[in-house]
């Protein structure tokens, strides 16, 4: 016997946005963490016509009844009867439901409490009920930006010898009136994201009132933190919003080698530990970890106590300027030989596979393509209420938010809509190069290098490095 | 507003890296493999 489905909810860890001509739904793994063991098949993300946009925008994360939703629509939609509209949205909702997306139930308990989508087997690929665009609508990935990126505090309670952002920078907190109001107009532009960063973002006193905001305005929400500054109020708060992640960097299991970089005794001890109660309490994590001449054996000690714990580990083998161009951090920054050492250490079938699969799609690109998403897909703030078009290029400000509002920065900033305009063909060295699947051009990390602030001009030891991997990706393949 | 059957939309995909593939481990919120 088939149940009339009376009530819908959109899940917890789903968020929908309505924009101009579409409605774009996602899950929050798409801009969050998970757990390497985490076996959930997620929904990922959708786009839908106007009329499906206006349907899923009637809901809400608590449970509705049909008939309201469907009296609710027919305000809006002038030339369809009741009885159809209400079958096309029940069928269009019972789709979500299927992959993850809605929850439904007769009765609204039932709804409520209807089992997540993370605890039940869900259909991957459901029947595709609905086909074709008749409405003929173009959605690109990046019509919209989708995250926006806070410095709360440059101040930080640590001197890690690699930062970005030269120390004597590190005294200044995000005025909180502004990190309101910047989160409301984020919202209010449909984005998705709040990447809340520093310096040590904890430092900040109103921090837990920043978490509630973004919990409040449904954004999903990254932590960039050393974690050192926990507390439980802190954590409590983190869990309560389902949509936030943590990254915290671990740059060895060895305490005194971790402790050399942070520059803060004790500093390893109290990271692991916060980290380890975040996991308990099931918030996803991901644990940053650059390689530089300090860590360059045992960092491998770090990728195994991700596994240990199901927490993905990010390593880098390349620590890029600080942004006052005086190159005093690239000390630490490995050499080509290091960067070849640090590659064998980590060789796998595995690993060759995934630098393999990433160089195919970048081999794929050709000189229209964009050079990188800045100004597109994220826009950066830091504590002083500069906007930038990312977080370590702090000196090509592309608006000032004191004075100008988030959309029109985003809309009308001249030097947006250059950014916007470069192409890989603006690196015509780049373009064509045999290693450019190894190979990823950053016009911050080249800015930061230049003496001259040119985001053109390549330092060539990044060559050189994709070079080395190029060459030792193929002798693996060679060897097997 | 008009009414249309509702549909599920194929985005075009945008080429180019994402922010978060460069080397920058520490800024960007980039997803681990």
């Amino acid at each position: 016997m088939r149940f009339i489905i009376m009530y819908y909810k959109i899940n917890t860890n789903i968020m929908y946005r309505l924009y101009d001509n579409y409605g774009y739904i996602t899950d929050n793994t798409m801009f969050g963490y998970r757990y390497m063991d985490d076996k959930t098949i997620y929904p990922g993300e959708e786009y839908v016509s106007e009329s499906g946009a206006v349907m899923l925008n009637a809901l809400s994360k608590a449970p509705k009844h049909i008939d309201d939703i469907v009296k609710y629509l027919l305000t809006i939609f002038v030339d369809v009867d009741y009885a159809e509209l209400k079958n096309d949205t029940i069928e269009f909702f019972n789709y979500f439901v299927e992959k993850g997306f809605l929850s439904s139930g007769n009765t609204f308990d039932e709804c409520q409490k209807s089992i997540a989508y993370d605890e039940k087997q869900m259909i991957d690929n459901p029947m595709p009920i609905l086909s074709g665009d008749c409405s003929n609508t173009t959605v690109c990935e990046f019509d919209y930006l989708r995250s926006l990126h806070i410095e709360v505090a440059n101040e930080c309670n640590e001197r890690c010898i690699h930062c970005y952002i030269p120390h004597e920078f590190k005294t200044k907190m995000i005025n909180p009136t502004l990190f309101y109001r910047l989160v409301e107009e984020a919202r209010e532009m449909n984005m998705i994201n709040i990447t809340i960063s520093g310096g040590e973002p904890l430092m900040h006193k109103d921090f837990i009132g920043f978490l509630k905001k973004c919990r409040e305005l449904d954004m999903s929400v990254n932590v960039l933190s050393n974690l050192t500054l926990l507390t439980d109020e802190i954590a409590t708060e983190m869990k309560a919003n389902p949509l936030l992640s943590v990254q915290t960097s671990i740059y060895s299991m060895t305490p005194s080698i971790h402790d050399s970089i942070t520059k803060v005794k004790g500093s390893f001890e109290r990271t692991k530990a916060a980290l380890l109660k975040l996991k308990d309490l099931g918030i996803p994590l991901q644990i940053s970890c650059p390689i530089m001449k300090q860590n360059l054996d045992t960092f491998t000690d770090v990728i195994a106590f991700g596994k240990e714990y199901g927490i993905a580990v990010t390593v880098d083998y390349v620590i890029f300027a600080s942004y006052d161009h005086s190159n005093c951090n690239l000390a630490n920054r490995l050499s080509l030989e290091e960067v070849g050492q640090a590659f064998d250490k980590q060789q796998s079938e595995q690993y060759i596979d995934a630098l393999q699969e990433l160089a195919k799609e970048k081999l794929a690109l050709n000189g229209d393509d964009s050079i990188c998403t800045i100004c597109q897909y994220y826009i950066c703030v830091s504590a002083e209420g500069k906007a930038f078009p990312c977080i370590g290029w702090q000196e090509k400000i592309v608006g000032d938010l004191n004075k100008q509002s988030l959309k029109e920065v985003c809309e009308h900033s001249k030097e947006i809509k250059e950014l916007k305009m470069i192409k890989r063909s603006d690196f015509p060295n780049c373009v064509e190069c045999e290693n450019r699947g190894y190979c990823t051009v950053c016009m911050m990390s080249n800015s930061n290098e230049s003496k001259n602030n040119d985001p053109f001009e390549i330092n060539d030891y990044h060559c050189k490095v994709a070079a080395l991997i190029h060459n030792k990706v193929n002798l693996y393949q060679a060897d097997k | 507003m008009k009414y249309t059957k509702p549909v599920v939309l194929k985005p075009g995909h945008v080429m180019g890296a994402k922010c978060g593939s460069g080397p920058c481990g520490r800024p960007c919120d980039k997803k681990a493999g």
